[in-house]
């Protein structure tokens, strides 16, 4: 019942956000933040449970097709449920001036996402998971289109295209693993237990494979198919790229972990150096378009694409150490690139321009809001005893085990990352820009805020064992998969090096 | 397999023979009539006057709807000949439909009527009448 | 023989048929559109309210021209409804234009369109089919060039509809050629008319099935034989247009359902690669040439094409895959509800003004100007391209099921292809709906019709469960 809870809520508040607001002006959000806080407190009442899934929620959906309504809590769903609710609140608080249109609408078009997002983590049907991987979407496009900067039809349009194009893919697979169930066993079924159980041809098995990895791979977004996330998160209001960055994206890895992976343990396998060759490209890439830009915001979404290089690598290193490094690597992420879009756009707020070239000296003009944003880009460059640096080594270490040509190449990634963070900082804080005396620095709730998810940072950078312990259970049964043991190379006891 | 294509040639060549007929009555008569291009080539033949006016006539309705009401009636006996002729074999059912059939068409008959399509000339009284009643 | 169990099983034909009769004696003696209105509604309401219990438990062969089993009785009620939401449509047209024309005989011919397509959903006789086929052709002629509202020759819009009645009578009138071609060369063959396997030594039945499907596809608007299809959807009065996009396609799409698993199963092994370029034709095609339309109407139709693509994957995998013919029925009626929404709308916004303005841009800001119709139109676009809790997602999920089921790999990469092009366009009505608003104008009549609409859109795209049930259990 929780889990149906925590669907509902968010659902709710979209629901009631256009009402709220004839009551009262801001209604919308502090309806949205009171969603967010009783989800947080059910997930405070669901943690620690036992077994292969803390909580499940089943019901029949629509038998005749084998559809079923099936959710399911474990340790990694727990830990980006949580993310989930922290960077939704986060959304509705840095939105809190920026967004003075609309204002009831924008919080439903966010409450929906988060509905949709809560639930492709929680789904364990198949059709299910379909169904909420389309939903999130929608008013994700709509955030662009509606509240966006100027290019936004172009950049909501190809968000667009691209996820749903490759989500019809992904849409083919599952028929295609829904269909070799009812050949091997009679019944349709779209239910995850059931299809792991099925003994799949190792050529269907890899295309089916390619379908839901090309879903997931768009979305993460992996090298050659990235390219709608630059012009989505530079157009999207600072709150959805909050919500794009730090969560969306997660949920092509979350896809890649929770189905790809078991559903197709071999084939994964087959297909591991292709995928990680894939993520070093991509770790490079990124970095070396995040170096050349000169909008601001462009500049952390190409940070992004090399981050999600690192937790592509990390999957498909396929061992325990690397599988924890990229988990890491998506909260780390979460949080350090949510905050710098965060801070760019409060520096759009001020100086209406993200251009580099336009700005700069800003720590003697704002040195709180500096400071932050150094802070911010050293996270993304993996300094030592912040989030991304477990991260990183982690996933170096263990793709180490498995290639380590491709390793030492996407380390290159940190001097590059090394040198995008810098010439960031060094661009946009040093150095004499147009003065613009009577800026204000920032407010509490900015402060607030950004304070937090520093904290968040530095909490997770140097004290990650309640982390890797949340995901120690799912990704244990992850490598233990039965077909499994020919495959996998051998890896570590997980989690036992800290 | 053999008789397939014997067939299909056949038809190929019955095409073949209609295509050509077609295209020599066409070409004969280009070839050997007369060729003579001059002002009044291309208007229409009216009996050596020129022509004056629009061809397109204000014709009365009327005349369509009488035509068109025969071409109906005209098909309806048709139908009631072919089950005349078999009234014995088809027996009551066959009375029956053709009783339906008939109906039918009394009540086409009976809106035409109202309409004022059975009206001959310009003024349609049927019509004028259910105007007035409104 | 026709007794009483045949005659039972006949009565819907039957009530439509009276349903006809009876509006047209009620439009003769008495000229009143509301009056029509409600012998034509109730008519249907009662066909609709009597279906199940005139449904035979078993599959009833009555005559050897129509066989009245579930199937029929899946189709029969998804069109009676498609023709009461046309003429409701039709009476909101009415009522907001008062310009003294008759309106009342549009019942009658579409009480006639209606009986074709119960005709065809039940046919298993080449004869049933091509009279059911002549029944809607016939009527939607007329409709098309109806005057809905327009002073005859005055009018401009009346112009277009004229100009689409004659196009659609000339090529319709070619395509039934073809089809009567076809059907000749098929009885030469095997010496009969009934949906039945072909005798195995065929030398007519692959030019008789070619020609058919030529005749089918011009029917369908398939590509390459689409070319009618945006003039008339732009021509006709909108609840005519919206006729012609479900109710006619989906009469046709059932019959050759039919025909497809009485019959021609092993025939149609031969013309696979021709029906399979015809699917991808359309799909693409359709989605392509809808991208740079600036009329809804048109753009509709071209969408519209592309959806009858997705269909003749359905037609492929009939053979192959127990799920096909289960995907094909759900898919027309997720179709037909879909577009019937997205008609009912357009009459609604389109056509406030006095002068109607089918560009897209008539919808500029709609959802700040009407939220509900906004959102409205934003389901029902969602439904067109497919996107989950609405009844095109099922739909679409279906068909791509039947495809997986058949293997047919090449065909589903067209689909997605085309689905991606496709959403280009859906999206763009959506974004130019989001727009902030240019300049206000109304909104008119007929708006609960759209609500309804929509909301069954949204439950059966959510608990298609009621309706799955009833699908025919083959």
């Amino acid at each position: 019942m929780i889990l149906v809870w925590l669907l509902l809520l968010p659902l709710l508040a979209a629901l009631f956000a256009p009402q709220v607001e004839h009551w009262r002006a801001d209604g919308s959000r502090w309806l949205s933040l009171t969603a967010l806080g009783l989800q947080a407190l059910l997930l405070l009442a669901a943690a620690g449970g036992g077994g292969d899934w803390w909580l499940e929620s089943r019901a029949d959906w629509l038998p005749r097709l084998g559809i079923g309504w099936h959710l399911g809590l474990d340790g990694l769903s727990y830990l980006l449920l949580w993310l989930t609710v922290a960077l939704g609140a986060v959304s509705v608080l840095i939105s809190w001036r920026e967004i003075r249109q609309r204002v009831a609408f924008f919080h439903c078009n966010l409450m929906l996402s988060v509905a949709g997002i809560v639930g492709v983590f929680l789904a364990l049907d198949l059709f299910l998971f379909f169904v909420f991987w389309e939903l999130m979407l929608i008013p994700m496009v709509l955030l662009i289109a509606i509240w966006g900067h100027d290019n936004r039809r172009y950049a909501a349009t190809k968000f667009f295209i691209f996820t749903q194009a490759s989500s019809l893919l992904m849409l083919i697979a599952i028929l295609g693993l829904a269909f070799a169930h009812q050949s091997q066993t009679g019944t349709l079924s779209f239910d995850r237990d059931a299809l792991l159980r099925l003994e799949l041809a190792p050529g269907l098995a890899y295309w089916l494979m390619l379908g839901f990895f090309v879903a997931f791979a768009v979305k993460l977004p992996m090298v050659p198919l990235h390219t709608w996330l630059p012009d989505a998160h530079t157009e999207a209001p600072t709150a959805g790229s909050v919500l794009l960055a730090a969560i969306l994206l997660k949920t092509g890895a979350y896809g890649l972990l929770r189905f790809s992976l078991p559903l197709f343990p071999a084939a994964s396998a087959d297909f591991s150096p292709v995928a990680m060759a894939l993520g070093v490209a991509g770790i490079l890439y990124g970095a070396k378009l995040a170096f050349a830009q000169d909008d601001m915001k462009r500049l952390v979404a190409y940070t992004s694409v090399s981050h999600m290089g690192f937790v592509l690598l990390g999957i498909y290193a396929l061992n325990g150490m690397a599988l924890q490094g990229a988990v890491m690597q998506m909260l780390a992420h979460g949080f350090s690139t949510a905050a710098l879009f965060i801070v760019v756009g409060m520096l759009q707020e001020r100086w209406h321009t993200r251009d580099l070239r336009q700005l700069g000296g800003l720590w003697t003009q704002l040195p709180r809001l500096s400071g932050f944003t150094l802070l911010f880009a050293l996270a993304s460059l993996g300094l030592p005893g912040l989030a991304n640096f477990i991260a990183e080594f982690l996933i170096l270490a263990g793709a180490f085990q498995r290639s380590w040509p491709l390793t030492a190449v996407a380390a290159l990634g940190l001097v590059g990352a090394a040198l995008y963070a810098l010439l960031l900082v060094q661009r946009g804080l040093w150095g004499g820009g147009a003065p613009a005396p009577g800026r204000h620095d920032c407010s509490r709730r900015e402060w607030l805020v950004l304070g937090a998810l520093a904290l968040a940072l530095f909490w997770f950078g140097l004290h990650p064992q309640p982390v890797l312990d949340l995901v120690r259970e799912p990704l244990v049964q992850l490598l233990d998969a039965p077909h499994h043991a020919a495959e996998s190379p051998p890896r570590l006891p997980v989690g036992s090096w800290l | 397999m053999h008789a397939t294509e014997e067939t299909l040639w056949s038809l190929a060549l019955y095409g073949l023979a209609v295509l050509s007929l077609v295209a020599l009555m066409l070409g004969l008569s280009y070839a050997l009539g007369q060729q003579r291009r001059s002002r009044a080539t291309d208007e229409p033949f009216e009996s050596g006057i020129v022509s004056v006016g629009s061809g397109r006539l204000r014709l009365s309705v009327a005349y369509f709807v009488v035509a068109i009401l025969f071409v109906i009636f005209d098909l309806e006996v048709v139908f009631l000949y072919a089950w005349a002729a078999a009234f014995d074999a088809v027996g009551l059912a066959g009375f029956v439909e053709a009783l339906i059939f008939i109906l039918v068409l009394l009540a086409a008959l009976a809106y035409l009527w109202r309409e004022g399509a059975l009206d001959w000339g310009p003024r349609q009284r049927s019509l004028e009448r259910t105007e007035r009643e409104r | 023989m026709i007794g009483a169990a045949e005659l039972r099983a006949l009565l819907p034909l039957m009530l439509v048929a009276l349903t006809a009769i009876g509006t047209l004696l009620l439009a003769g003696f008495r000229r009143d559109a509301r009056l029509a209105a409600l012998g034509y509604q109730g008519g249907l309401l009662l066909t609709l309210l009597t279906l199940p219990w005139a449904l035979p438990e078993q599959p009833l062969e009555v005559t050897p021209l129509l066989r009245i089993d579930g199937f029929f009785g899946y189709f029969a009620a998804l069109f009676v409804l498609v023709a009461m939401a046309v003429g409701l449509m039709m009476q909101r047209q009415v009522r907001s234009k008062t310009s003294g024309e008759r309106v009342e005989e549009s019942y009658v011919l579409l009480a006639i369109c209606l009986l074709g397509a119960l005709v065809l959903a039940g046919a298993q006789h080449f004869a049933a089919l091509f009279v059911g086929l002549e029944l809607i052709s016939v009527a939607s002629f007329a409709l098309v060039a109806y005057p809905c509202g327009g002073r005859p020759s005055t009018d401009i819009r009346q112009r277009n509809s004229l100009e689409a009645g004659l196009k659609y009578l000339v090529l319709s009138s070619v395509a039934s050629g073809f089809l009567l071609f076809g059907i000749g060369c098929l009885y030469l063959d095997s010496g009969s008319l009934a949906f039945a396997p072909l005798p195995p030594s065929t030398s007519l039945a692959l030019p008789g099935l070619a020609l058919l499907l030529v005749g089918v596809a011009f029917k369908l608007a398939l590509v390459p034989f689409h070319f009618w299809s945006p003039d008339i959807y732009q021509g006709a009065p909108t609840p005519v247009a919206a006729l012609v996009a479900t109710l006619s396609k989906g009469a046709l799409f059932a019959v050759m359902l039919r025909y497809l698993w009485f019959g021609a199963l092993q025939e149609l092994e031969t013309l696979v690669p021709a029906v399979a370029l015809l699917a991808s034709l359309s799909m693409l095609g359709g989605n392509l040439l809808a991208l740079r339309q600036r009329d809804i109407k048109r753009l509709l139709a071209y969408s519209s094409i592309a959806h009858l693509g997705y269909l003749l994957l359905v037609l492929l995998a009939i053979g192959h895959a127990g799920v096909a013919i289960e995907a094909g029925a759900f898919y027309v009626l997720a179709y037909s509800l879909t577009t019937l929404g997205a008609f009912a709308l357009i009459g609604c916004v389109c056509e406030a003004g006095d002068e109607p303005d089918y560009r897209l841009e008539a919808f500029a800001g709609l959802i700040w100007r009407a939220p509900l119709l906004g959102a409205s139109l934003m389901l029902i676009l969602l439904s067109l391209a497919g996107i989950p809790l609405t009844v095109g997602f099922i739909g679409k999920f279906y068909i791509v099921a039947a495809g997986v089921d058949a293997g047919l790999w090449w065909l589903l990469a067209v689909l997605v292809a085309g689905s991606a092009i496709g959403l280009y366009y859906y999206l763009r009505i959506i974004l130019i709906m989001l727009a902030p608003q240019s300049e206000p104008s109304g909104i008119g009549g007929g708006r609960w019709l759209v609500y309804g609409l929509t909301l069954l859109l949204v439950l059966l795209g959510v608990y298609p469960l009621p309706v799955l049930q009833w699908l025919p259990v083959l």
